[in-house]
Parts: C-alpha cells; structure tokens; sequence
C-alpha cells in the first residue's frame, strides 16, 4: 500500500464575477471530485438531450441545482485530487457569517486562491478600493493563512485574447507574493496547488485540543469531543482542562468506530475520562498535556484587531463576545495601545480614543469569564477569533501575548494520581 | 459567420445556461413582441428557460423572416416584468459550445446581417455591463452542512432530526441528512440547509437548533459554500 496523499484544505475567493465559482466547478469535476456513476449519467442525459458537445456546463448546472436542493450531502464537502493532495475546496460565498467560520470552523484553510478576472476593466474593479480582492487576501493573510494563489482568470477576454501585455500589467500591480518555497507563479492553477507547502499541525508541540462536545455514556463514562490542534493525544497520559483546571488520565482514545493508539494534529476524537463529571468539562475548555506546558486560564490578552464592520466608534470598555477556537466568551476592550497600518504593520498613532471600520489595533483584552487562550506564535489555531456584536462579525484578530494566570491547586483525580505515582 | 465568434469571445463563459444563444437572441429580438410577453408572464417563475421555449418556437413560426429582422433589438430586464427572483439568463448569452448547427435565424441577406451583427454585439456589450451592475443586487445563496450533536447515546436521534426540520424561516431550506459517527457509540446529525445570504444568519440558525435544549448540545459548521 502506498503512502496516503495529504490532506490540505483551500478556500476560494475572489471578485464578484471573477468566475471563481465556475472554476472551482471546474476543478471539481475534472480532478475526480463527483463520483464517476453521477458523471456517466449526467453525461449521458446530456447526449440525450443532444448537449454532448457542452456537457461541462451541463454537468455544472444539473449540479448546482443539485446543490439548491440539497439533495446529496457529499457534494457540499467537495474533495477533488491532485496528483499529490487530497483537496477540500470551500468556494467563499458572500455571507457575513462566512468570516467567522472560516476563523473558528472546522477546517482552516491552508491557502487560499484568489481568483481575478483579467478582462478589461474587470481587473480594475476588482482591486479598486471598493473591491474586495485586496481584502479577503489581506483578511486570510492577517488570519495566519501565508499561502496565496493568484489565479489570473478570463485571459480569452482580454485585448487580444491571451494578451502577454495584459499579464504583465496585471503582475505589476503589486502582488509581490513570494512563496519561500515552491514557487507556484506562471503555472497552471493545478500547478500551483501542488506548490502548496502542506499543513504544519505539528505534532511536537504540546498538545492542545479545544472542546466541542462532552458526552455521557453509559457504561463507559464522560467523553469529550474535540479536534487534536497540536501535539498527540494518547491513552494513558494525564490531561489537564484549562480553564476549569481539572486533571485526569485518558483512558481510551476513539474516532469514528476505531480505538486509537494516538491522535495527530487534525484529528476529531473523542476520549474517555475518568472520575470526571459531564459538569466538570465543557465546549470552550482546551486539553493539553499536564507534563508539558499545561494550558492555562488567560487573566487577559494583547490581540491585534482589525475592525470589518461597526457602525459606530469603539472606545476603550467596548465588551463584545469573542468566539476563539470553541469558547464564546465576552472580552472587555481595556486598553487600546496603538492603531498601526494594516498591511506595514507600521504604528499610526499611540494610544488612539476610538477606532472605526477598516481600523486594525493592538488591543489589550479582559475576559469576562475565565478563559483560555494562546498566542498566534506558540499554538495558531487557538489563537484566532472573530469578534460578534449586534449579530454580525464586527472584527477578527489574532492573539500576539497572552497574560496566564497562575494555576491554584485545581482538582486532580484519583486515577490522575495514580497514573502520575505510577510514573 | 465569423461575428458569432466575436460575440462569444465579449461574454463570460462562466454563465453557461441550457439555452442556447439562438434561442435567446431570439428571444430578446422578440421582446417587444406582445404576444410573446403575454405568454411569458403565464409562465410560472421557476423553471423559465425551460417553459419559455414552447413560446419561443410558437412566436418565431408565426413571424415572417422581414418581421424578424424588423424587430428592435431593445432588452428589457426580467425583474421589469415581476419575476425579480430569477436570474437574468436572457442576459448572459454565452456558451463555450462548439456547436456546429448554428442556424442564423436572422435571414442570410448579407446587408441586413452587418446590421444584426452590430446590434447585437452593442446590445450583448451593454447587457453585459449591466448585468454587472445588477449582479450584487441578486439574492446569493450558500450552502450549509450542519453538525447538530446530542447530549449522549440515549437521546432520540429521529426526533432530534424531525425538531431541526421543523425550524422555518423565509428562504430557509432543509436538505437531506445523515448520522455520522463520532466516536464510542455516539453519532451526531450531519444535515444539510440552504439560505439566502441577507436572509438566514448562522446566530439565527443556532439558536433555534440549540433551543431544542433536551436534544441538542451543540451545533457546529462543517462545510459552507456559496451556490
């Protein structure tokens, strides 16, 4: 048996009418992302109906409409391979709630293509000011997605078609992407995705894993539920729950149906506990490893913050809800340090009275319920957040320092005991 | 006909649609046809392409070839005629086909074709630029795959399922479903909805599902696409 192809997860994004809708259509049927069966019979009713010479977007349409009405659900988890990855493609829509889960959902891009039209006039409106190439690059960028595609779209419709002229007006407008390693420009965008530098979940640092879930089975006890960050969940290690500050030994390690002997960064298990209530352990509370660098409650945070859409100013005191990782908890702006230029990271000005939409800041943060949290350079993923007010995704950020409280004596169960004597 | 390269070329390919360029370059020649408009505003508003074609035939059968050719090329928008939700497919003729039974409807006197082709490539140019500008105001649509978890192995899976479907909400569309295993003996509803973009919030959609408090635990996003 040959090695398993990686996984990597992309998101899609691009100027309305870019055609990245259709060219992640594209990717999806030609790199074997719609099973072969479905495929032979849409081909097929298209000979038919006498539409053999354009069964691409017939196949395209039948299943776009076979995706209004939701008939199959593996067609909206749309996987394709290339000849080195196994891909999940998210084609961004355009709802203000897509923000938000693309900072704490489940799966985190590892690049992101940007698609631009390179028609006349097209181009131009997709990067102008109103645009919003620039931003969903910028916004994927702050977020700790450092892998950019440029897929330069619609080359057929410049003047003339295919125009090498036009090709190097559009590179001179200032994407200086450099790719440290594999250099993906001027290829094909099937090229370019196996440029991709794979996930760096590593699995030598310690462990972190927030909690979704916490279930109670009978006969087998609590069972939480999350996804392995960074670092190995194993049988027989003592974990610690941070915030509540419990410490117990993991029994048993599951996914799926399968026991495991070790989860890896990526993998969503479950795990069972021992001596530990389904009240003791809930969704927002991070696992980790109670020998190495235990995860620890945040007494507060320094972030930088960019601020998407708030109708108002935002002062110093401002306490909207944070969702970071799997916690949703109110923070308190208590400090606003410096507002700095979004793309030099340059400061602007020192301690600024209010910040407005399109302003990005250093923030200083106060939970309003214990919490936990980490900084984007020890543990990424838990230290993304997207900042809700009014109903809607008013910022995001990513957290630079984390200031941890000094853990009291927590409660540490009797097998935690044991299992530690024994070692 | 070397014009109906060029026009292809001017136009998007990204907006295929199952008619083909013919059928709306008639169409649009015979907007102003009152017949015609009177048998489109009978058709239902879903499914238009479709219905509008019986007509097409009907109308260009009933005209001479002088007729035809004398017909302004004016293009009205669809939303003009109450059907705002549908998209404008007339407007986007474009197809990558290469297809070779291309009949040119418009009569094969060379002096009245230059005449067509100019209109028409102005008028395909200017809906393009229109249909630009009426783009955003379009109701986009995502996709969304939920996680909808239980409390433990005990809770009523097919009523958890049959409390989720109940939850209405204007554009709000429930979609097939499956139980997916999470681990031990505990399986969670993988359940698919679409929304309108401005209509359904994901905060909404939370709400009402862990609202079924005695059933649900948690609900999480697992896959969120634009359609």
């Amino acid at each position: 048996m040959g090695k398993e192809k990686t996984h990597i997860n992309i998101v899609v994004t691009g100027h309305i009418d870019s055609g990245k809708s259709t060219t992640t259509g594209h990717l999806i049927y030609k790199c074997g992302g719609i099973n072969t069966r479905t495929i032979e019979k849409l081909e097929k009713e298209a000979a038919e109906m006498g539409k053999g010479s354009f069964k691409y977007a017939w196949v395209l349409d039948k299943l776009k409409a076979e995706r209004e009405c939701g008939i199959t659900i593996d067609i909206s988890l749309w996987k394709f391979k290339t000849s080195k990855y196994y891909v999940t493609i998210t084609d961004a829509p355009g709802h203000r709630d897509f923000i938000k889960n693309m900072i704490t959902g489940t799966s985190q891009a590892d690049c992101a293509v940007l698609i631009v039209a390179a028609g006349v006039g097209e181009f131009e409106a997709g990067i102008s000011k109103n645009g919003q190439t620039q931003e969903h690059a910028l916004l994927a960028y702050t977020l700790g997605v450092k892998q950019l595609i440029v897929g330069l779209n619609k080359m057929d419709s410049t003047e003339p078609p295919y125009s090498q002229k036009r090709y190097e007006e559009i590179i001179k407008e200032g994407w200086k992407v450099t790719h440290k390693d594999g250099n993906a420009s001027r290829t094909t965008l099937l090229e370019a995705l196996n440029c991709i530098l794979p996930p760096t979940r590593p699995p030598d640092k310690p462990l972190r894993l927030p909690l979704q879930d916490v279930y109670k089975i009978g006969g087998i006890g609590t069972v939480p539920v999350g996804r392995v960050e960074t670092g190995v969940l194993k049988p027989g290690i003592v974990v610690a729950f941070a915030p509540v500050n419990v410490t117990t030994e993991v029994k048993s390690v599951e996914m799926h149906h399968e026991a495991l002997s070790e989860a890896l960064p990526g993998d969503n298990v479950g795990f069972n506990v021992k001596n530990v209530s389904v009240k003791d352990v809930r969704r927002g509370n991070v696992a980790g490893d109670s020998k190495n660098d235990q995860p620890m409650e945040a007494a507060g945070f320094t972030a930088q913050v960019i601020i998407l859409s708030h109708p108002g100013q935002i002062s110093a005191g401002y306490a909207p809800v944070l969702d970071c990782h799997t916690a949703h908890i109110a923070c308190k702006y208590a400090e606003l340090k410096e507002k700095i230029d979004r793309r030099s990271g340059k400061k602007l000005e020192d301690g600024p009275k209010f910040l407005k939409s399109g302003d990005t800041a250093i923030i200083d943060m106060v939970p309003g319920k214990p919490m936990c949290v980490e900084s984007f350079s020890d543990y990424p993923p838990p230290s993304r957040f997207a900042v809700h007010d009014m109903r809607q995704t008013v910022a995001v950020g990513v957290i630079k320092a984390v200031d941890k409280k000094a853990a009291g004596a927590g409660k540490v169960t009797k097998s935690a005991q044991k299992a530690q004597k024994a070692k | 006909m070397p014009w109906v390269s060029e026009t292809r070329k001017a136009l998007p390919a990204s907006r295929c649609s199952m008619i083909t360029w013919q059928t709306r370059a008639t169409l649009r020649g015979m907007c102003h046809h009152k017949q015609m408009w009177q048998y489109l505003k009978q058709c239902p508003a879903h499914g238009l392409p479709i219905c509008v074609m019986p007509y097409v035939s009907i109308i260009t059968s009933s005209l001479t070839k002088k007729e035809k050719a004398s017909l302004p090329a004016v293009k009205i928008a669809l939303g003009k005629y109450g059907l705002a939700d549908v998209e404008d497919t007339t407007g986007s003729a474009a197809t990558d086909s290469k297809d070779e039974d291309d009949i040119d409807l418009f009569g094969s006197d060379e002096e009245e074709e230059s005449e067509e082709v100019k209109w028409l490539r102005e008028d395909h140019l200017a809906q393009y630029e229109s249909n630009k500008a009426k783009k955003p105001a379009l109701m986009a649509r995502s996709s969304i795959l939920l996680d909808v978890k239980p409390w433990d192995d005990e809770t009523d899976m097919a009523k958890l399922e049959e409390c989720i479907k109940s939850i209405q909400a204007d554009s709000l569309v429930w979609g097939s479903s499956k139980l997916v295993s999470v681990g031990y003996i505990i399986k969670k509803l993988q359940i698919k909805c679409v929304v309108e973009d401005d209509k359904v919030g994901i905060d909404m959609l939370e709400e009402q599902i862990t609202a079924f408090e005695d059933y649900v635990q948690s609900m999480d996003v697992a896959a969120f696409n634009r359609i």
